[in-house]
Formats: C-alpha cells, structure tokens, sequence
C-alpha cells in the first residue's frame, strides 16, 4: 500500500534522508520511530507531497506522489505535527469543508466520528475559541471521516487527554482491522509497541532496522522491552558515528 | 462542486464569521474604528478636494496640471500595487500556514494558486481602495467630470490593478520556482538600488537657480518631468486616457488594451504556476545552509555588552529576530522609500529665504511633518513590538526576569533607534531648509520630546492591547489598540505643534513678552504633556502586563 523506494532528501548540501526503502502492505499499522531530527517528519513531508523528494520515489495506494499527486491524496487522511485549522470556521463547517473537497457530504455516518471523538457539542464553536486538545480531536476526526486507505499520523498523541488517546488507539485499531493501512510517526514507545504490527527505526535519515517488536529485539540483543530495543539501536548507531568522527579527526 | 468552488465558498464563510464575530468587541471599540475610519476618509477627500481646487485655480494651465496629476497618481497606484504584490504574493503563496493544508487535500494545484492569488490581490489592493476612493472623487467634483469618467475610471482601475498584481505574483512564482528563498541580503541589495534610482530621478527634477524658479519655468519643468507617467504602454496611462478620453470609442479602445493586457498577464502567472506552484513550495528549503553567526551577529554582541544584564541580551534578541525576519522588511522599506522621496525633495521647495514668516512656517510645516512621521513610525514598529513575542511570551512570562525589565527594554530600545533616525531627519531637513539655528534647536528638543512620548504611548498600548496570536506586524496595528495609538498620536502632534506656533503667534500679533519667553514655557507645557502621553499607558500597560494568565496563548 505504501512504497518508498531509495528515498533521498537534501536540504542546502546537508542530508536529512539517505536512501529509504520500505513498503508497507494493505492492513498494517506500521510505526515509524527514531530520535529528533532523524528525518520522520521528513519522510511524512514527502509522502505527503509536501516536499518534493531529492531523488527516489513513493508510491502510496499505486500511486506516485509526485506525479500522480492528486489520485494518492484521495486516499490518505494525514495528521500533521503541527495542524493547521481555519480560526474562523466553526468545528462544524470545518468538517463540512473537509468533506466537500474529497467531494463528499456531511452525512449522518461522518457526523458519528465527529461524535465519537467527542465534537458534537462544539459544533458551531470557532475553532479559534476551542482549546488545543480539541482542535487536536477536530483534525483527527476530519482525518478520519472520508474513510481512507492510508492514514498517516505524525505524532497524533501529543496533547491528547488519556481518555481521547485510548479512543484514537481504538478507532486506529479498528481502521487498521477494516483493511485501512497507518503509517504512524511517534515518540511514544509504549504505543508504538502497543498498536504496530512493524516498526521501523530512523536515524540520521538512515534506516537502522525495521521488523516486527519482536524482530527488532532479536536483532538488537534485548531481553527488555522496545524502549531497550530502541536504546540499543540508536545508542549503536551514535557510537558507530562516534568512533567515524574520531578516526576522521585522527 | 469544484474544488474551487469549495475554496471560494471557504473563504467567503471565512469572511462572513470575521465579519460577524465584531458583534462580540465592544461597542466603544467598534465605534472608534469606525469613526477613525469615517474620519480619515472624510479628512483625505478635504485634502485632496482643496489641493485639486489650488491646483485648478490657475489660470490657463490648471485644467492641464490636473490631468497630469491623475495621470501621475495612476502611475503611482500602478508601481504601488506591483511592488506591493511582489510582497504580499510571495508571503500569502509561499509563506502562509494555510498551504501546507490546502497542500496535503486533493486540491487542484491551479485552485489551490487561485484562491491564494486571489488573497494576495486583495492584500495589496486594499489602499487602492482607501486611498483612492476619496482622491479619484475629489478630483472628479474639481474637475467637474460626468458618471461615464466614475464608470471607466473603476473599469479600467479593477483591470490595471489586476495586471499589477499579476505581474508581481508572477515574479514571485518565477522566482520560487527556482526553490530560493528571498533573503535579507537581495531585500538590501533592491533597496540600496532603489534608493540610487530615486536620487537620480530627483536629481534630475531639480528646479535648479532661483532664476529658473518663474511661475512658467517652473510648470513647463513640472509638466517636463511628468511625462515619464505619459508612457503609452504603461496600463496606468490607458486607465486614465479609458477615463478621460474624449470620445466612447477611443475610451473602449483603451479599456480593452487593459483588458486584453490583463487577461495575458493572468495567462503568463498561470502557465509559470502550472507545475511550478506546488513544486516551488515543495522545495522550500532546499537551499538553506545552515550557517555559523557572521560578523553582524559578533558585532551586535560587542555593542550590547556595554549594558548592564539582562537588558544586554534582550537588546540582543530584539535587533537580531528583527534582523534575521526579512518579512519585517518590506514595511520598513516603504517607509523609508516614502520618508527619502520627502528629504530629497525638500531641496527642491521654492521659498523666499529672506522672509522671517516663511522661514517660520516652513520650520513648523517640516516639525509637523517630522512628528506625523515619527507617529506613523511609532504606530508601526513600536506598538507590535510585545504582540509580537506571540506564542513566545511564555519563555518571559515564565523567567525570573520582571515584566518591568522586559517593556523598559522595548521603550529604549524603540526610543533609541526611533530617536536617532528622526533626529538625524530633523538635523537633515532644518539644514536644507535652511531653518535658522535657533528654531532648528528648538525642533529638535521638541522632537526627542515628541519621540519619548510617541514612543511611550505605542509600547504602553501595545501592552493594554496586545494581539499574542498574530505575526504580521501589519495586522496588529490595524486592530482596535494601534487605531487607538494613531487617534491620540495625531492629537499629540497637533497639540504640541500649537504650543510651539503660540509663542511666536502671540508675540507678532499681540506683541505680548519676549518670544523666548514664551518658547520656553511652550516647552516646559510639551514636557509635561509629553510626560503624560508616555508615562500614563506605559503604568496601565505594565500594569496589565503583569496581570497573571492575562498572555496566556492556547
């Protein structure tokens, strides 16, 4: 459903993404983690056709971002870090906007995931008057609502009340069994373990390992949990860089 | 529905909520805006009414000046307008939060280009409308003009602006196509070269001798240096030729060369933008390097380490964000533009220099004008200053660092770098004037005292009345407080302006006391009127400022 092919991505001389492959099948909750700056939003950025990648390719649902830009977008619901929200829009005309440019109607079906997540009585609120948790849920329901086949999430917990992470856990959870596939970028390891099928982990823009939670301790030599796993592998990787630089300097 | 469609429909409920949430301002904010509006319309028809009525008056040649006036401010509206979309196109297309949005949905790249254009034309149309709505029907009741002249005048207008406007974003796309971003060192680079342009332009206007200063000389130099707005292929030209040509069919010439020039224009910025919009913001950020601080940074350090902390890193912080945000740029530059073309031609006004009362009146007319522009400047630069710590405020709010330190900081810091450029203009402009050094010292205390006030007032409403959510300097100042800062500035000035003409006024008439007398006490009454404009809203302001939760920004 999702395929990265040799993804690269420069900004101004300094590689932020060298060489990323991976591919993400129909019906999988694939977690994408690795420490800040390791190049996650990036990635999200390009198969989002937000960036325009320095060469390599993806292909989400078939279709080439770049070139078939307006086909994969049909199908994705994206969550960006840092959403974006019309202040003078009403929650309600925000979701009927949404809707209308995926050509489709506020129905009673989509107005129940406005429901779900809690919204309905905030419908005729401006955004702008809404506190940050509930613009969170507004961005995340409209993501939601047009049903895609791909459901890309960069770091949907943060600021999120407990109750409303266990109800995105679940609706995730839920997408993910009605065959949709989430490509989900996080800081939160617990979650990741929780919910990922496969976890991928980043650093430097480098893919330093990719398989299931219990691949990922095999490989990495860890007893302990993903937190270890992960410790292990970027710990491995900053050493490994570490001694470079050293032999460099020497 | 279309896609676009849908985003015309968006933004017109955007509109519609904007326009219906002032139900929930206070009535006397609403009330002053709009009086401060009604008032500055009516005030702009008065001065263009009268100077178009001057300008008239004289014989044989008034009806010629006239034209030539609208020929001129066509042309000025035209430049306006095309440097001014450059600026706009460049922030609302490539800039704004929304596009990253509008990007990651299913919209058509040339829908997503033309709503966004659309913002942008509206952006840096608007003074057009503010401006020359009560200019164009003063001058249409001088000049007697019939409806057809309002009627082809605002056909040919909405298609001069929109050709402007089109060839200023297309120079923004063409340039973004490229992934560069427009860089503070190029802003200068322009600026620096405008700059050289313009003093040629008016090194060539000079007026020359005083023998060369007769009535006739002077119009036949005038109407000499008009004539570059007489171009024939400029689009100002054919708007005013469309709106005061004589016969119907050379105005619908006219009118459809604007049109079919406008409609190439929009063709030309939609074949750069197709394939090229979205690509242009997918590549944001493909050429920035990440560098280490250069020479002005070390050197903006050196300078503030001369005060005493904290105030020595808050001064850095100020200059340096300001410094590395070249959106802040663009408002300076027009100042600037403005307050250069004001200097250089100061040295062409034609006065009688032996005259105590022209030397008198031309001393008041330039401090009016000194001080309205210090006003403009304060209103501008220094009442932004806290709304635009924004989402940041936390970071001080939070510190151990008093809110006193950090609005004293901003008052100096505004104080001093507004205080030097307006007394540097007012040593310059006295000096080629030729005001008489008495009367140019008088100025100049008056005018450190008009900056110290002027200055006080912004910072303190700026603090009464601060906008956190809002980056954009422009927007800031044009909401309730900065209208509010205008208001009272522009009474201070004509207060403080009467208290300095009193003296010389009641002396020559009345023959009452020394005039030195009399300025003296005219200054100590501006001391302490000027005291009161600064030091009452900076107590309110502070006062409000360390209200607790009051800059808590969701």
């Amino acid at each position: 459903m999702i395929r990265i092919e040799r993804l690269c991505k420069e900004f101004g001389g300094t590689v932020v993404l060298d060489d990323l492959s991976l591919e993400v099948e129909r019906g999988e909750f694939f977690a994408f983690l690795g420490p800040n700056a390791a190049g996650k939003t990036t990635t999200i950025r390009i198969m989002t056709g937000l960036l325009e990648s320095t060469s390599g390719r993806v292909v989400i649902g078939g279709h080439d971002i770049k070139t078939e830009s307006s086909e994969a977008k049909k199908i994705i619901g994206y969550v960006p870090d840092v959403p974006y929200l019309y202040g003078k829009l009403t929650v309600g005309e925000f979701a009927e906007f949404v809707m209308a440019i995926y050509g489709l109607k506020l129905d009673a079906r989509r107005r129940e995931v406005l429901e779900i997540f809690g919204l309905q009585k905030h419908l005729s609120s401006l955004t702008e008057d809404c506190s940050h948790g509930i613009r969170q849920r507004v961005v995340l329901a409209t993501a939601l609502m047009h049903d895609p086949d791909v459901i890309i999430l960069d770091e949907p917990f943060v600021s999120l009340d407990p109750k409303t992470a266990i109800l995105v856990k679940r609706m995730l959870g839920q997408r993910v069994r009605e065959g949709a596939t989430v490509f989900m970028s996080t800081h939160t390891l617990a979650i990741a373990e929780e919910l990922a099928d496969r976890i991928a982990i980043i650093d430097g823009g480098r893919l330093i390992a990719v398989g299931t939670p219990r691949e990922l301790s095999d490989a990495s030599g860890s007893d302990g949990g993903l937190e270890d796993t992960f410790m292990r592998l970027t710990e491995e990787k900053s050493a490994t860089r570490l001694s470079a630089g050293e032999k460099t300097t020497k | 529905m279309s896609d676009l469609s849908v985003l015309f429909k968006l933004k017109t409920r955007v509109l519609k909520n904007a326009l219906l949430s002032v139900k929930r301002e206070s009535s006397l904010k609403v009330l002053v805006v709009v009086l401060f509006a009604s008032v500055y319309i009516a005030g702009s028809f008065a001065l263009f009414f009268e100077g178009f009525s001057f300008v008239r008056s004289f014989t044989v040649v008034g009806d010629i000046l006239l034209d030539k006036l609208l020929e001129l401010c066509l042309f000025a509206f035209f430049v306006m307008i095309f440097i001014s979309s450059i600026l706009s196109s460049y922030g609302v297309l490539y800039r704004g939060k929304e596009t990253d949005f509008l990007m990651a949905m299913p919209v058509s790249e040339l829908s997503h280009f033309t709503i966004l254009f659309c913002q942008s034309f509206i952006l840096s149309c608007w003074a057009l409308v503010f401006l020359g709505v009560p200019l164009f029907l003063a001058y249409g009741l001088v000049g007697s003009r019939h409806l057809s002249f309002y009627i082809f005048l605002i056909i040919g207008l909405l298609g001069m602006a929109v050709t402007a406007s089109s060839l200023g974003a297309a120079v923004s796309v063409a340039w973004a196509r490229r992934g560069r971003r427009i860089r503070a060192g190029w802003i200068a680079s322009a600026a620096l070269s405008a700059v050289v342009v313009g003093w040629i332009m008016i090194e060539r206007f000079s007026f020359g001798s005083p023998a060369g200063r007769t009535s006739l000389a002077l119009v036949n130099k005038l109407l000499a240096h008009m004539r570059f707005a007489d171009c024939h292929f400029l689009p100002s030209y054919w708007a005013y030729a469309a709106a005061t040509g004589g016969s119907p069919g050379g105005r619908l010439f006219y009118i459809l060369l604007i049109y079919s020039t406008c409609f190439m224009m929009l063709w030309v910025l939609f074949s750069l933008a197709e394939g090229g919009y979205c690509r242009g913001l997918a590549r944001r950020g493909d050429f920035i390097r990440s560098r280490s601080p250069g020479l002005a940074s070390r050197a903006i350090d050196n300078m503030v380490s001369y005060f005493p902390g904290p105030f020595d890193r808050l001064i850095s912080k100020e200059v340096k964000l300001f410094l590395r945000d070249p959106a802040q740029w663009s408002q300076y530059l027009m100042f600037f533009g403005l307050l250069f073309v004001y200097i250089a031609n100061l040295r062409n006004l034609p006065y009688d220099l032996d005259s105590i009362f022209w030397k008198r009146l031309i001393s008041f007319l330039n401090f009016m004008a000194m001080a309205l522009i210090t006003g403009t400047l304060t209103s501008r630069f220094a009442f932004p200053q806290l709304s635009l710590e924004g989402n940041r405020f936390w970071l001080l709010v939070t510190s151990p660092l008093s809110l006193r330190k950090v609005l004293l900081t901003k008052f100096w810091l505004s104080f001093a770098v507004i205080g030097v450029l307006t007394q540097t203009i007012t040593v310059l402009s006295s000096w080629i004037l030729r005001v008489p050094f008495d009367m140019a010292v008088v100025n100049s205390i008056a005018m450190a005292l008009v900056v110290f006030a002027l200055v006080g007032l912004s910072i303190g409403l700026g603090a009464i009345y601060p906008r956190m959510g809002c980056d954009d300097p422009s927007v800031i100042v044009s909401g309730f407080g900065g209208s509010l800062v205008l208001i009272i500035s522009t009474a201070y000035i004509i207060a403080v302006a009467a208290l300095l003409v009193c003296p010389f006024y009641l002396s020559s008439y009345f023959g009452l006391l020394r005039p030195g007398l009399l300025l003296i006490a005219g200054l100590v009454s501006i001391t302490a009127l000027s005291a009161v404009v600064c030091l009452v809203p900076m107590a309110i302001g502070l006062r409000r400022l360390e209200r607790p939760g009051r800059f808590f920004v969701q």
